[in-house]
């Protein structure tokens, strides 16, 4: 008897490529989406051990989400000293910090209720000195 | 009263024995009363009436006089009271408890003496007596109360006529010169009668014969030789003629020597007698001596001005005599037996301040009369008592115990009818007033802090009224207060070192008492009790705040006065309860403190903030976000920026932004 030819394919190989193809799909997205980002490796501020502990940061670099909340003084020299609340993965308020725009970075108009990436340094006094802004 | 009888003069030499007997023995006047207190010292009292020290006078001292207006005796340049003399009244105490003189003896003695004034006397039959007087006299000094004076009588009459029989001796020997002056004067007569005779027989032998020449020449020897003999004979009768009339005028002014002195030295003892108030004595004294002297009524012989001289002269204007002394001692024989008699009959009545008196001048004049002597010592008795609390009153006067003074008045007031008291009450009341006075300064002076103003016036008020017991209440005052005053000093030295202000708060009232006039307590006092009150309104605004759900304004109000004032009680327990009610606002504030100190200032702005979100208007965050600011922007200058604004409303406020929020 004839065998009836395999005509189709078969369903495991058709799950096996719906995966590879969800796999492409989104491993196009993530470049999409991350592969611009020159501070994609920098670790988020733990906002927690900076409190508790910021002398263990000092000198590193963090980035994290904040919405400012106020501007605690200008200089033009200087540069800025803002309030700003930062924000959680959800989008829930985290703790409040002081970051501190030198002069330099002090390029564009900032407002209240504004969000921000902060690339920040922590200094010698636990100071959160802004190396990078960046709006959302 | 007595003294108003007697003039002054008479009174002055009645005296005299006293003074003698007494003043001289005491180098210290003593005053006649108590000056006033307060006032000057009386110049009646103890001043000198002349300047200059004792002048000489009768018997070396100035004769004593009395004032009966004031009742005091001026002597030796001092006024003395008459009846305030300690002495005097020492002997008159005495007296008064002395037993009256045996009245059997007293009255033998007496009659002993009216024996020989009755034998003086030129009423008796036959005329004056005198050796029976002396008889009676010697048998008068027999006497223990005659102290022997009647024999002083009888012994200057004795010298008197001794005296006599000098002079009488001395009369006879004139005679027998008298008589040898006459026959020395014949004698004379007769060798000049002789001489005469002889020339004449030699001129008729030589006339007769031849040898003329030869007889001239005899003739002149002869009467040269008897010339010669006859002028030696004459020249020595002459001689002795001169020298019997020499003798005879010295035993003459002998004679009157003789006399003289034995008037003296009679007088002097009249005079003496008059001065020791021996006033029969003097009596007897006068008598006999009219009897021994011709001038029985003549004038004493008183150095002439002599102070004795000047009183008699003074009193009466005439020259003191005989009669004048006698007239003296009967005078005053006369007003012993008055006073005497007043006192019994003021005794009687219960006037004893009156009663006392009188018997004091009747003792003080006739210490030794038979009344004064003879006084019962039941008699006496009615007015010891009176007299010992008038002579304490004197001393508590002197001496300025006015309260003893206030309780003698009221006791002599009970006693004696007419006692005056006004003026020992009068003494006591300004005493009372016037270290009163002196007490209140010292208590003002105590209160301001004065201490020297505080022991003048206590002093002063001191010296007016030693025993003041208002003196020693106000003294013992002023020195607990003092020990009081310094006990609340450490107190607050105490309380100021343990920064418990909220005690010296509480018991300002007597820190501030304590406190004044000590500028650097005053200063210290004010400030606390500045803090305290803002303390206490801090609390109350804090528990306002409190009440109204404002935890943190509150917690911050009792935070600040905490910082101020860590060991107030009352600060830390409302603290406590605060804190516990915003812990984790607390928790905070001192986490961004620690850090900020610990010069993190990153995490202490982070701190800062986080307390913000909780009470966006706390003080203590602006403050701290305002050192980390100048911290960091040390060189910023304070500009405006306009660019900075809430992306839905401007808004240029942290404060405004963080409460929308």
């Amino acid at each position: 008897m004839a065998r009836r030819a395999n005509s189709g394919l078969k369903a495991g190989q058709i799950i096996i490529g719906l995966i590879v193809l969800a796999g492409l799909i989104g491993g196009g997205w993530f470049f999409l989406n991350h592969g611009s980002d020159p501070h994609a490796t920098t670790p988020t501020l733990d906002v927690t051990e900076y409190l508790e502990r910021s002398a263990s940061l000092e000198g590193n670099t963090y980035k994290f989400n904040g919405v400012v909340q106020g501007q605690l003084k200008r200089d033009k020299d200087m540069g800025r000293l803002l309030h700003v609340s930062t924000k959680n993965d959800d989008g829930s308020f985290g703790d409040p910090v002081g970051v501190q725009l030198p002069a330099a970075l002090d390029t564009q108009n900032i407002q209240k209720g504004q969000e921000f990436v902060f690339v920040i340094e922590v200094t010698s006094k636990g100071m959160l000195l802004v190396t990078d802004l960046r709006k959302i | 009263m007595t003294s108003s009888l007697f003039p002054p003069f008479r009174i002055a030499l009645l005296c005299l024995a006293v003074m003698q007997t007494s003043f001289a023995q005491t180098d210290a006047p003593e005053p006649a009363a108590a000056p006033a207190p307060g006032a000057s010292q009386s110049t009646s009292a103890t001043a000198p009436a002349t300047p200059g020290g004792p002048q000489p006078g009768f018997l070396g001292r100035e004769v004593p006089l009395i004032d009966p207006t004031t009742e005091t005796v001026t002597w030796d340049g001092k006024t003395w009271s008459i009846t305030n003399n300690r002495l005097f009244r020492a002997r008159f105490e005495k007296y008064l408890g002395a037993k009256e003189a045996d009245p059997d003896e007293d009255a033998d003695y007496r009659a002993a003496l009216d024996d020989v004034l009755a034998a003086l006397s030129p009423k008796r039959e036959g005329g004056p007596n005198l050796p029976r007087a002396i008889a009676a006299l010697t048998k008068a000094s027999q006497y223990s109360i005659d102290a022997r004076i009647s024999d002083s009588l009888v012994n200057t009459v004795y010298g008197v006529w001794l005296a006599r029989n000098s002079a009488r001796a001395m009369a006879e020997a004139n005679k027998e010169l008298d008589r040898e002056r006459k026959q020395l004067a014949h004698n004379m007569e007769i060798a000049n009668d002789g001489n005469s005779l002889g020339e004449r027989r030699s001129q008729s032998k030589t006339a007769g014969s031849g040898e003329a020449s030869q007889g001239r020449d005899n003739v002149r020897e002869a009467r040269s030789e008897g010339t010669d003999m006859t002028m030696g004979r004459v020249g020595l009768y002459i001689k002795r003629t001169a020298e019997i009339e020499a003798m005879s005028a010295v035993n003459k002014t002998k004679a009157g020597i003789s006399e003289l002195k034995s008037k003296l030295e009679f007088q002097g003892l009249i005079l003496q007698l008059l001065m020791q108030r021996r006033f029969e004595h003097v009596v007897i004294g006068t008598r006999l001596y009219r009897k021994l002297f011709s001038d029985g009524d003549g004038d004493l012989e008183i150095k002439e001005g002599s102070q004795v001289d000047q009183v008699f002269a003074r009193g009466i204007g005439l020259n003191p005599t005989l009669s004048t002394v006698d007239a003296i001692a009967s005078e005053a024989i006369r007003e012993v037996a008055e006073g005497i008699e007043a006192f019994q009959f003021y005794a009687d009545r219960g006037d004893l301040e009156a009663a006392s008196k009188r018997l004091s001048e009747a003792f003080m004049v006739g210490e030794y009369m038979p009344g004064v002597r003879t006084l019962p010592r039941t008699e006496k008795m009615r007015v010891l008592d009176f007299v010992r609390d008038s002579n304490q009153l004197i001393s508590a006067l002197e001496v300025h115990n006015f309260g003893l003074v206030e309780e003698l008045v009221d006791k002599l007031q009970k006693t004696a009818n007419d006692f005056d008291s006004s003026k020992a009450r009068a003494a006591v009341e300004s005493a009372r007033t016037i270290a009163g006075m002196h007490l209140q300064k010292a208590r003002n002076a105590a209160i301001a802090q004065q201490l020297d103003v505080v022991g003048e016036e206590l002093e002063k008020a001191t010296t007016i009224w030693p025993n003041n017991p208002e003196l020693k209440r106000v003294s013992d005052l002023i020195f607990e207060r003092g020990d009081a005053h310094t006990r609340v000093l450490d107190d607050l030295n105490s309380l100021i070192a343990q920064k418990n202000y909220r005690q010296i708060f509480l018991d300002q009232a007597k820190y501030l008492a304590a406190s004044i006039g000590k500028k650097e307590y005053e200063d210290k006092l004010k400030e606390i009790i500045e803090d305290m009150t803002r303390v206490q309104m801090g609390l109350q605004q804090a528990k306002g705040l409190s009440a109204k759900g404002d935890k943190h304004g509150a917690w911050e109000i009792v935070e600040e006065l905490r910082e101020k004032f860590p060991t107030d009680a009352e600060i830390s327990v409302m603290s406590a309860q605060l804190t516990g009610e915003v812990a984790q606002f607390v928790s905070w504030l001192k986490n961004a403190k620690r850090l900020e100190e610990a010069q993190k200032m990153g995490p202490a702005l982070a701190y800062y903030l986080k307390a913000k979100e909780v009470y966006p208007v706390s003080s203590f965050v602006e403050r701290g976000v305002d050192r980390i600011v100048d911290d960091l922007f040390p060189d910023a200058t304070d500009e405006e920026d306009d660019t900075f604004t809430s992306s839905s409303e401007t808004a240029s406020s942290d404060e405004t932004e963080s409460e929308e929020k």
